[in-house]
């Protein structure tokens, strides 16, 4: 079996089947095993390298206390600030804010879909060429999310679930993507807020905008 | 600017030999943020992240005067500190979803995984990193030390997810060797 169905699995890129398939591959060949973990390796190594992301300021302060008892032990800080929920953010944003996107030129073999959310400042379109599967989604009023989280677009249609792709969020609180989607009359389209990076992103997340596509 | 960082790393370790916590602040100040950032990407959770980076100062704290040039890099002897302390920690969580990577588990990631007991040498795979096209580099980057898919990269440079892909294995496949060499080096 080809290594790059190790990159493959690590970025969550296989089906079902071709990761049971590599899976049970796994679990029989060392040379693959090998393979799993010098790869482990060397992403820890880059991410050491590159240490993207910032310790909380309680870490020194817990790591000081324990090495010098000279100073008086502080109570552990709370880290709940750290689990802040992304959907009070979504709803929380300011209210500044500008003029709607302008209205799409539709053809004949385009769906649109209006882009709405519980937040009235929250809005935007998706437009869906029908023959070419582009669409073209703008939306604005999105909160900021803090660093390493983004907002990601989705189709649902019944149970089935996909995500399209990361937004791109500007600091005017627009945002855009532009891209694929086998999608069409029915699908729904959502955004949503979400961790970047090690997130298991197999599910939707909190809802953050959402629309369903009708024929024009 | 990796000569000044080995120098200030150096002084904390002579600090450290005396007792001295600013020692310690000196050596969390230049490796805390890579400290944390590796546990977090394994564990995915804020405050076990917090733990881990608590647990390897301490212990640098302990151990950290007992460091000599010949175990090699100050940075490579500290990332397998932090590598042992984050993989002991993930194996006292439930499988599951380990390292955010669907159907891992612990017999995938044995006990005795011996790459744990090796020392990798940072500087080289800096080195290496830094010989890397531009483009394969910003790839690395985002899908392995960010952590997007290759979905989001693709969307986010506005190239083919195949693209994202043949460029993520070429830079791999570039950086495998230096592990490689490790391992037949053995262990330190
Ligand atoms: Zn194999």
């Amino acid at each position: 079996m080809e290594h790059c169905e190790l990159t493959r699995w690590l970025s969550g890129d296989l089906t079902a089947m071709e990761k049971t398939e590599y899976q049970q591959h796994l679990a029989l060949c060392p040379s693959c095993q090998n393979a799993l973990t010098e790869r482990l390796t060397m992403d820890d190594a880059l991410v050491f390298l590159e240490a993207p992301i910032k310790p909380p300021r309680s870490t020194w302060k817990a790591i000081k206390n324990r090495v010098d008892p000279r100073r008086p032990r502080n109570r552990r800080v709370s880290y709940a600030f750290a689990a802040l929920s992304l959907g009070v953010m979504v709803g929380a944003w300011s209210l500044h804010h500008k003029a709607p996107p302008a209205p799409p030129v539709f053809a004949t073999n385009q769906l649109e879909a209006r882009l709405t959310s519980s937040n009235p400042a929250i809005h935007g379109t998706a437009v869906l060429n029908l023959t070419t599967h582009h669409l073209t989604v703008r939306i604005q009023g999105l909160a900021t999310l803090p660093a390493g989280h983004l907002y990601e677009l989705w189709t649902v249609k019944g149970n089935q679930e996909e995500a399209l792709g990361a937004l791109n969020l500007k600091k005017t609180h627009q945002a855009s993507f532009s891209g694929l989607a086998h999608a069409g009359s029915g699908y729904e389209l959502v955004i949503c807020p979400t961790q970047s990076g090690w997130a298991a992103r197999t599910t939707l997340g909190p809802v953050a905008a959402k629309g369903a596509f009708t024929a024009n | 600017m990796k000569q000044r960082e080995d120098r200030r790393a150096i002084e904390g370790i002579q600090a450290l030999r005396d007792h001295n916590p600013d020692g310690l602040k000196t050596l969390y100040d230049l490796y805390g943020h890579a400290v944390y950032s590796l546990a977090y990407s394994r564990l995915h959770d804020a405050g076990l992240a917090e733990e881990v980076t608590q647990d390897v100062f301490f212990k640098l704290w302990k151990a950290g005067p007992s460091w000599d040039a010949t175990k090699g890099s100050f940075r490579s002897w500290l990332f397998t500190i932090a590598r042992h302390a984050t993989y002991d920690r993930l194996r006292t969580l439930p499988a599951g979803e380990w390292l955010g990577i669907d159907g891992m588990n612990e017999a995938l990631l044995g006990k005795d995984d011996p790459s744990l007991d090796t020392i990798t040498d940072l500087d080289y795979v800096e080195s290496l990193m830094r010989t890397l096209p531009g483009e394969q580099q910003h790839v690395l980057k985002m899908i392995v030390v960010k952590g997007h898919s290759v979905r989001e990269t693709a969307s986010h440079l506005g190239v083919p997810e195949g693209t994202v892909k043949s460029r993520l294995r070429l830079a791999l496949n570039r950086l495998r060797i230096v592990v490689s060499q490790e391992e037949h080096r053995g262990t330190l």
